[in-house]
């Protein structure tokens, strides 16, 4: 191939032709998987609902039931089980409370269960479940993970950072096409492979910001994990260590989830909601403290604070703001499923996912294809 | 032949759609039909280029097929 004048190829265009070829390569396969899961997950709301996962949202109601009754209910009817965390979300939700329980004695939130009930009765819901256990749990097991726990979340950042240099080495080796093809032409009649070739850099060229940017997040979420391993023993340890005091009982705490409700709204700027409560004696709180997330709108609706509330006397004893890379990672997750704009934006994701997933195929082929062709020139030569 | 677009076209494209996804996240409710848009700016643009060339496409096609050509 000649370069701009009829010249030689630059040592800069060959570089990024080598990375751009290479690392798509090693990244074909798994990403091929993480284009279909990532389809499937795209749509994970719609899926759980469908498969009965998560109730129906009976909608706002103004007469809610304190929140301690309906954990009073749950607690009624799994006496070996406490409360790890509630969840209120009035978006996606509206009317319903999420109350994720685990065994006494246990602090995993790995091994949760989640239950549901009605904000209006306090009456606990028939679904429940494991997240692990759902088809999309189990789709984003694999998506995320590859089924190896958090090493796995480390190979997946590792294939998202092969990607992202495949596309940034594209761009690079798209220059001579662009000067030679026009936007949106493909040069039929010439064999399957120039075709094949204007397809993938159109393609290439149309997806590049989505794939940016769903690259990315990928990749920092493949941090997911160890980032908040170190959060949860960097800053929150220390906020832990700091607000030590004698431990309460995790299942019946003396001040209830109404009392961490007000303490921390009260605490938190005008019109900020309460989102999640992590009971005490959890990973993410103290034996004697609640950890409340509360969150505003716009940006402040992904940055949430959280605030600690003592257990025993209902006081906040301190407001935390999550440090930068718990930010990002925050920040990442609506990025990357696209799961944040409703139905239109999951249709353009889909698009987009499926287009991606088309010029991965068509670039190995092309790879194969070339080499097919080099070696049936090279005996032909030597016959 | 007629040039293609550049690579610097393209990134500016990319950078629309980055600003549109981005955008929808974090701005407010009531600009989420523009962010949409921006987002899905490069598909429209592919799109539109594609639908331009098969209409150009048919019109040369029925232009070479007129019976004027056979004078």
């Amino acid at each position: 191939m000649t370069g701009k004048n009829g010249k030689a190829p630059s040592r800069w265009y060959r570089a990024n032709l080598w990375l751009h070829r290479w690392a798509s390569l090693v990244a074909t396969l798994p990403f091929l998987m993480l284009c279909l899961t990532g389809t499937v997950l795209i749509f994970h709301e719609e899926i759980d609902a469908a498969m009965g996962m998560v109730p129906p949202t009976p909608g706002l109601s103004a007469t809610d039931r304190p929140l301690a009754e309906s954990v009073d209910t749950v607690l009624a009817a799994h006496p070996d089980e406490k409360v790890a965390l509630v969840g209120i979300d009035t978006n996606d939700h509206p009317g319903l409370l999420l109350l994720a329980t685990v065994r006494n004695g246990d602090t995993n939130f790995d091994r949760t269960t989640l239950r549901f009930t009605h904000l209006a009765s306090a009456k606990l819901l028939d679904q429940s479940g494991r997240e692990d256990g759902t088809l999309t749990g189990f789709l984003l097991e694999l998506h995320a993970q590859w089924f190896m726990g958090p090493i796995g979340e480390l190979v997946g950042a590792l294939i998202a950072l092969l990607v992202l240099v495949s596309l940034l080495s594209g761009l690079v080796v798209y220059a001579p096409h662009a000067r030679r093809v026009a936007f949106g032409a493909f040069r039929r009649g010439r064999g399957p492979r120039l075709v094949q070739l204007d397809l993938h850099n159109f393609i290439g060229a149309v997806v590049l910001g989505w794939a940016l940017v769903v690259t990315l997040t990928g990749f920092l979420l493949g941090f997911g994990t160890l980032a908040t391993g170190l959060w949860a023993q960097g800053e929150l340890g220390r906020v832990q260590q700091q607000f030590q005091g004698a431990p309460v009982d995790p299942r019946h705490p003396p001040v209830d989830a109404d009392g961490a409700y007000r303490a921390a709204l009260a605490a938190a700027p005008q019109g900020w909601a309460v989102t999640s409560i992590f009971w005490p004696g959890t990973d993410y709180s103290t034996g004697r403290h609640y950890t409340v997330l509360v969150n505003g709108s716009g940006l402040d609706e992904k940055l949430f604070r959280a605030v600690l509330v003592d257990a025993a006397t209902g006081k906040v004893a301190a407001t935390a703001e999550m440090p930068w890379y718990m930010k990002a990672i925050t920040l990442s997750q609506p990025l990357h499923f696209g799961d944040y704009g409703g139905l239109p934006l999951k249709l353009l994701w889909t698009a987009c996912t499926w287009l991606t997933l088309f010029i991965t195929g068509n670039g190995a082929w092309l790879w194969w294809d070339r080499r097919r062709s080099r070696r049936r020139k090279l005996t032909e030569a030597t016959a | 032949m007629m040039r293609g677009w550049p690579r610097g076209r393209i990134a500016l494209l990319a950078l629309v759609s980055i600003t549109g996804i981005v955008g929808m996240l974090l701005g407010d409710g009531a600009w989420d039909w523009l962010f949409l848009a921006l987002a899905a700016l490069p598909l429209l643009i592919g799109g539109a280029a594609l639908a331009a060339r098969h209409v150009r496409a048919a019109i040369l096609k029925r232009c070479d097929n007129h019976p004027a050509g056979d004078y």
